[in-house]
């Protein structure tokens, strides 16, 4: 890995450290939501500092360059994430259809006492 | 016979028509619940103005969706041991409602759907919905071992049981169909058809029309229905949601 690719792949995940760890602070995002981006940022730069790794895990995988490795590793966390993204989405669209049909019949319930007291 | 079924009516955008679906309706069922899909025209007070009961979705979540709610407010608001479907656009002709509930009332059933294949008047049927229903009716078919004219028929009636299953989270939001057929067939349930007149809507557009979203139908639909077709353990879940009650 040339000393260029090295220096930018430790600044490049350490801004992403660094954005998650802010978005928690500013309380934009959820610890539970950041756990997977996090892993990918700390992932990333465990295995540029610790360089052995990287190279364990090229030919772990057949990848001639362990930039390739790298990217692939990046790429299938990117992945992950967003599968863990649609997880939560259909758990959240199922929750949202519950609380609408909540709300239909509390206003349902609620006109019907109008209009009861309305006539009283 | 219609005093012991709750007819659900999911309408969305569907001012035009209501008042005409809802008087003929309520010639031949008592109980009637409108969910209002999150309509933007005046679909609710039309409603309201024929005298039923109105939900009202602050949000569109679907034809799925909005039938969920409806027997959701069924199983918890009316003692009615059946329920039916029935669309807002007019396509269905509620004179057929008694022969729907039927099977249900002599115990052959807990699932009814009306076919517009089954019987000797032919239904009006657009050539494209033809073709995909066709599709599905052979998949179907094959895979619950049962003949299956017309899956994507939206004219049913169901017992409290399978209303139960309606509103867990195995019920799709968008459009249950030739799915929801394999999910209650793997759960055990008996499911009949029988021959049922339909219209074409009474107003212009469907969600079949166009490219994108009659794809998107057949993609996620065939999706769905492998889905249900290869679980095994939709019988231990319709324990859990029973008990659930």
């Amino acid at each position: 890995m040339l000393f260029k690719q090295k220096i930018f792949a430790i600044v490049a995940s350490s801004l992403l450290i660094l954005l998650i760890a802010l978005l928690i602070k500013r309380r934009k995002l959820r610890e539970e939501y950041a756990l997977l981006w996090l892993a990918t940022g700390i992932g990333a730069l465990v295995l540029v500092i610790f360089y052995p790794i990287l190279v364990w895990l090229s030919r772990l995988t057949g990848a001639i360059a362990p930039t390739t490795t790298l990217f692939l590793f990046a790429f299938l966390f990117i992945m992950l994430i967003s599968i863990s993204f649609s997880v939560k989405f259909t758990r959240l669209s199922d929750q949202m259809q519950s609380v609408i049909a909540e709300l239909a019949f509390l206003r349902r319930e609620l006109e019907e006492l109008k209009k009861e007291k309305g006539s009283g | 016979m219609m005093e012991s079924a709750l007819v659900i009516v999911p309408a969305y955008n569907e001012a035009e028509v209501i008042e005409q679906t809802l008087e003929e309706l309520r010639r031949y069922a008592r109980q009637i619940v409108v969910v209002d899909d999150g309509s933007m025209d005046d679909t609710k007070e039309k409603a309201e103005k024929m005298g039923v009961k109105v939900l009202r979705h602050c949000a569109n979540f679907g034809y799925g969706g909005a039938l969920k709610t409806g027997f959701s407010y069924g199983l918890r608001y009316f003692q009615v041991p059946y329920f039916i479907s029935f669309d807002a656009d007019g396509q269905h002709d509620p004179s057929y409602l008694e022969n729907l509930l039927e099977p249900l009332l002599e115990d052959e059933a807990d699932y009814v759907l009306g076919s517009r294949f089954i019987g000797t008047e032919p239904s009006e049927i657009a050539l494209a919905r033809r073709l995909g229903s066709k599709i599905f009716s052979i998949g179907t078919s094959a895979i619950l071992g049962q003949k299956i004219s017309d899956p994507t028929s939206g004219m049913i009636a169901l017992n409290r049981k399978v209303a139960k299953i309606f509103t867990s989270k195995f019920f799709p939001l968008d459009f249950p169909d030739a799915d929801v057929l394999i999910m209650l067939n793997r759960m055990g349930f008996r499911i009949k058809e029988i021959g049922v007149k339909m219209r074409r809507s009474r107003r212009a557009g469907s969600m079949h029309s166009g490219i994108i979203k009659p794809a998107y139908y057949l993609a996620k639909m065939s999706l769905s229905m492998i889905h249900f077709t290869l679980r095994r353990d939709l019988k231990e879940k319709r324990r859990e949601i029973e008990s659930a009650f």
